[in-house]
């Protein structure tokens, strides 16, 4: 059942992107779903039928495409690489546009890179990772796995090439925030603000704000920018990073190596017109680094900021950096 | 060999060369014609899910990064209002 906080008037900056405001005659619920905690935030009439629509539509998502789940349709997948499997529509429809963002990015978005994560150690959800866990026993071969995919639209069949696994995690919660926002349009809700682990999207604004504050975390700052429409999405390496031997893992694996990407950046962040796409550009711009990285996201006429290592910071197209608002205590 | 038959020969070469150019240039425009179609439906077969063709990804960005539906958009001024959320690392 979604946790459903009622509003209240808005405050002062506070000093910690988790000590959210709420705008007047708004309410916040929020639960747990694709391993990690997503909120909404819609207007108070609508709290009860909007929250439950959200909660049950991602947690089909996650019973159909989480890989952790030994039930779910995207584990039966993989588990039968190299045969041909006839899938439900949830899940065509969600691999095939990871194979396109892997089309556009010419592979540097890879969503066939199961493997390399397993031999990473993440091989369960990130709260049950062990603190350290042994070294890993031979090197991780490069991706690049998603070019020899099968898809047949038709009898919505896939094969998967032998050997080659799928984790849709980023994009498939990026899509499930734009699908859970579209299913609130179509109920009539808005504004709506939907947010999975960072991955957000807006619909309308505030009445009594005008704009969406969000704040966004940079190493050591964060700073609250005034957002109005489409969606946002970070990635980087401050949380889900472990210890496998003597060496320091994180989830941004680059399929040119196989191995967690050291791209001199500490995050990305994205605005995009939909929260796929902020995903799978953050993502992209992470691994390639600050120069190429905003090289990347300026072609593409996307707005983001790129977060070094050391903490400096450079924006790339229309990011509102004159707009930026650093947050107290940071 | 004489006159005649060498200009014979000649003429003869001319229209072969001729057809060939015709036919050159028609396999040519057929093949750009082809080429361009298939660029330009590769969008929309991308989109569909009824196509029957079983087919290997193909190498087209199919403008996954399009920004449609108004794109994005910021505020126009930091109000210092504090934030509704947060789009942190995730």
């Amino acid at each position: 059942m979604a946790a459903i906080v009622p509003g209240k008037a808005p405050s002062p900056a506070p000093a910690s992107p988790e000590a959210s405001t709420l705008p007047p005659g708004m309410i916040r619920a929020q639960f747990r779903a694709m391993g990690t905690t997503v909120s909404l935030l819609i207007p108070e009439a609508h709290a009860a039928d909007g929250a439950e629509a959200v909660r049950t539509l991602f947690a089909d998502w996650e019973q159909t495409l989480s890989r952790f789940l030994p039930d779910s349709e995207l584990a039966c997948l993989n588990r039968h690489a190299g045969e041909p499997v006839t899938v439900g529509p949830l899940l065509f429809t969600v691999l095939k546009a990871a194979l396109a963002a892997a089309r556009a990015t010419s592979g540097l978005y890879d969503p066939t890179l199961l493997q390399q994560m397993i031999q990473l150690g993440y091989d369960r959800p990130f709260d049950e990772l062990p603190a350290t866990m042994p070294a890993a026993t031979r090197p991780q071969p490069p991706g690049g796995g998603w070019r020899a995919i099968q898809l047949d639209p038709a009898r919505r069949c896939i094969t998967l090439p032998a050997g080659v696994g799928i984790d849709l995690g980023g994009i498939a919660k990026g899509m499930a925030v734009d699908a859970a926002l579209a299913r609130l349009d179509q109920m009539g809700i808005s504004p709506a603000l939907v947010n999975a682990g960072g991955d957000l999207a807006v619909r309308g604004v505030p009445a009594a704000l005008g704009q969406w504050p969000i704040a966004v975390s940079g190493r050591g700052h964060s700073w609250v920018i005034p957002f109005h429409h489409g969606a946002l999405a970070t990635s980087g390496v401050a949380h889900r990073r472990w210890q496998q031997g003597t060496y320091i893992r994180h989830h941004l694996v680059d399929p040119r190596t196989g191995a967690p990407a050291q791209s001199g950046l500490w995050s990305v962040t994205v605005a995009a017109a939909r929260c796929m796409q902020a995903e799978v550009a953050a993502k992209v711009a992470f691994l390639l680094g600050p120069d190429q990285g905003r090289s990347f996201l300026t072609t593409h006429s996307l707005a983001g900021l790129l977060v070094r290592e050391d903490g400096t910071w450079t924006p790339a197209g229309p990011w509102p950096t004159t707009a930026m608002q650093e947050m107290e205590g940071d | 060999m004489p006159r005649a038959q060498a200009q014979a020969l000649a003429r003869t070469f001319k229209q072969g060369l001729m057809v060939a150019s015709v036919l050159t240039f028609g396999t040519l425009s057929a093949l750009v014609a082809h080429h361009v179609t298939g660029v330009t439906m590769q969008p929309s077969s991308a989109a569909s899910t009824t196509s029957g063709d079983l087919s290997p990804t193909s190498p087209s960005s199919g403008g996954f990064f399009q920004q449609q539906l108004g794109g994005f958009g910021f505020g126009s001024n930091s109000t210092g209002q504090g934030p509704v959320t947060s789009s942190g690392v995730s």
